[in-house]
């Protein structure tokens, strides 16, 4: 049995994607199971999707927690989850990057497929939906499913124009995907803070994934002290970020009053910042900044 | 000094709801509750009680006015019966799991449908896994006295938890009998001042009843479980020490004529007081039988049940709900978990009686001890303890 995990952001098809590789899978006639990590979704927060493969009925219908390979539909997220939780000894990695892909191997991992997924979408699709393009990478790595299952299974999905282009989409990453195999030569770390933490015993309490508190541990009616956000940085949500014009702001404050997330901050030379630990780049403060002073850009890679 | 005073038993137990000094009350008014709510307005109104009435429109809106007030650091009382009850259901336990130590008054009253106003147990059959500590009384007197009861074990610092005291509707509400006020001289440090844990105030933020991924949910309800559990030696201890200041003694299963009965009749509030009467006729009769009234309903108290009920051939388990295609009444089913696994258990006979208002007389109690069949309805499959009689049904 193969194991995927994909990560994406809420909006971008990391269900799709495991969706539509099951359907190939399952018109190829093996069997396939797809599902999301359920919860509350929101645009642009962090989500996950599985996919299991096997030519044996697949039964299980746990998250996946070791998988083979982990498909990352978004660069942004190295740094807000720790995508490779889990992945086995030898595993497999998909990644969306603009970078020199060298950097992202590490050890243990026995290849990466490397591709400029959001370049790829925003080129053909016309927006930054990358998940068909990724599956593109994906069967490059590894043929888990004929290119030809995977288009039938895109054409099922979407219909006219749409459909054809996430097959252009798809055929072009597969084209362009860069795979790298672990050859022994020196390698580097994976860029991700959480990895800062990897093999040390606990990443903090209130890190969202490790939320493991003993039942004894927990205060009556689980009541929260207030500053929790201290350690639960809000702010990876984010798919926009909102940059400042000096020369165009009047230090009305107007974007600091607006801002939902107190994320608008105040320096002493009276102009403002943004706490990006914070900030959920609704576009709030650009939109009421008078002057126009503030723009929103797509959160790439940092 | 206490003064023995004839009153109906609901303007007793708002006599003790004025007594134990509340500051918030939310009701909102359903038969057959109305007097004790309309009795603690009228305290409210003429300044005798110094304490906010908030009037709502709904019983959901009573239980979050009651979450709310608790929350702050205020000492909240609420009551309500059958679809008051089933509206309230939903916010019932959140109370229980933000450990609100509010205290409620259930005035029991049977669910529609068919409608019916009358007495019996099927609403807090409802909410018996609302987390709260529940307990059952059986005359006026047990009324007044477990209201304070109840607000000292619910706001002991490891308790915290909501207390629901059931009384009978009608049978208990409406009458008028006999009952000792406690003068607030007696009651002085019996209830202390309320010290909440944690209090909602904008001088000192936190947050109350966030949301818990799958990652906390089973740790919270584990955590809840076990207080819920852990509640019962301070439950005594409540009881304890009113029997110091009172002459009044109440134990988690009261047992008459238990220890040598062949036969025991286990029974729930207001049924109780009859029930003696007829085991009291049978036992002059020659009869050994006995009657065990359970108290305590949450946390079960399955130690002392057994250890009462162990001596038993027969138990003759009396309910006052119906768990509808399902292993028999509920408090006999939950007796059959208890006494499993002891050596020579009883055999657990259920009898569902008394439902919506219907009368049960000594005669009644006679018959079933006797293990009459009144339904017509051939034992289904007696051996697998799954049997349950609808007494009095006629067909
Ligand atoms: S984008 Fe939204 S959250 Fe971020 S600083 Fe602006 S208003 Fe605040
Ligand atoms: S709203 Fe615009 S002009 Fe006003 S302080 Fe913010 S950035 Fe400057």
């Amino acid at each position: 049995m193969l194991e995927i995990r994909f990560h994406g952001r809420g909006g971008q098809g990391a269900v799709t994607s495991a969706e539509l590789l099951a359907q190939a899978a399952i018109e190829e006639g093996k069997y396939a199971r797809a599902f999301p990590s359920f919860g509350p979704e929101r645009r642009g927060a962090p989500v996950s999707a599985f996919c299991r493969i096997d030519d044996k009925p697949v039964t299980l219908r746990t998250s996946i927690d070791s998988p083979d390979v982990v498909v990352v539909l978004d660069p942004s997220l190295f740094n807000a989850v720790d995508v490779t939780r889990g992945l086995k000894k030898d595993g497999f990695l998909v990644i969306n990057t603009k970078k020199e892909s060298k950097q992202f191997m590490f050890e243990g991992l026995k290849q990466l497929a490397a591709v400029n997924a959001t370049q790829i979408a925003q080129e053909i699709l016309n927006r930054p939906i990358t998940n068909t393009v990724l599956l593109g990478a994906l069967i490059r790595l590894m043929p888990i499913v004929k290119v030809d299952s995977l288009i039938s299974a895109v054409q099922t999905r979407f219909s006219g124009k749409i459909a054809n282009l996430n097959v252009q989409a798809l055929e072009r990453a597969y084209q362009e995907t860069q795979v790298l195999s672990n050859n022994g030569e020196q390698t580097l770390e994976l860029v991700s803070p959480k990895n800062e933490f990897a093999g040390k015993e606990k990443v903090g309490k209130a890190a969202k994934e490790d939320l493991d508190y003993l039942w004894t541990e927990l205060s009556p009616g689980c009541v929260v002290q207030p500053g929790s956000s201290r350690d639960n940085h809000t702010g990876d949500w984010r798919s926009c970020l909102p940059v400042i014009q000096k020369e165009r702001c009047i230090q009305c404050g107007l974007c600091w009053a607006f801002c939902p997330d107190a994320a608008q901050v105040q320096k002493p030379d009276g102009y403002f910042s943004v706490d990006l630990d914070y900030c959920k780049g609704c576009g709030i403060c650009a939109m009421e900044c008078p002057t126009g002073a503030i723009h929103m850009e797509k959160e790439l890679e940092l | 000094m206490a003064k023995r005073a004839g009153m109906e038993v609901s303007i007793a137990a708002a006599e003790a709801v004025k007594q134990a000094n509340v500051d918030v009350i939310a009701a909102y008014p359903i038969t057959p509750q109305t007097h004790i709510v309309e009795k603690l307005s009228e305290f409210v109104a003429d300044g005798q009680l110094d304490a906010e009435y908030v009037t709502v429109e709904s019983e959901h809106s009573a239980m979050s006015v009651c979450i709310g007030s608790q929350a702050s650091g205020a000492r909240t009382f609420t009551s309500t019966s059958s679809q008051g009850l089933a509206l309230m259901s939903e916010l019932v336990p959140i109370a229980s799991a933000l450990r609100l130590p509010m205290v409620m008054l259930l005035v029991n009253r049977s669910l529609s449908g068919p409608l019916s106003i009358w007495n019996d147990h099927s609403d807090v059959m409802s909410i018996r896994d609302s987390g709260c500590i529940q307990m059952f009384v059986k005359n006026g007197q047990e009324v007044y006295d477990h209201v304070f009861i109840a607000y000292r074990i619910a706001e002991k610092q490891n308790v915290l938890l909501p207390v629901i005291i059931n009384m009978d509707g009608f049978i208990l509400s409406h009458t008028f009998e006999p009952v000792e006020l406690m003068s607030s001289d007696e009651l002085k440090g019996y209830v202390p001042p309320y010290e909440p844990k944690y209090t909602l105030h904008p001088d000192h933020p936190l947050t109350m009843g966030a949301y818990a991924t799958p990652a906390l949910y089973t740790e919270a309800k584990k955590a809840h479980d076990e207080v819920l559990k852990a509640s019962y030696p301070s439950i005594l201890e409540g009881w304890e020490s009113w029997g110091q200041l009172s002459g009044r003694h109440y134990r988690p299963v009261e047992e008459l004529f238990c220890q040598d009965a062949d036969t025991i009749i286990v029974s729930m509030g207001s049924l109780s007081e009859t029930a003696a009467e007829a085991v009291k006729l049978m036992r002059q009769q020659g009869q050994k039988v006995g009657l065990l009234e359970l108290r305590l309903w949450r946390p079960f108290p399955f130690e002392e049940f057994s250890r009462a009920a162990a001596g038993a051939q027969r138990l003759v388990v009396m309910d006052r709900a119906v768990s509808s295609g399902g292993p028999g009444g509920p408090v006999a089913s939950e007796i059959r978990s208890a006494l499993y696994g002891i050596k020579n258990p009883p055999q657990v006979d259920s009898y569902i009686i008394g439902l919506g208002g219907r009368n049960v007389t000594i005669q009644d109690y006679v018959k079933m001890i006797e293990g009459e069949k009144t339904d017509l309805i051939p034992e289904a499959n007696a051996a697998s303890g799954s049997s349950y009689e609808i007494f009095g049904a006629r067909g």
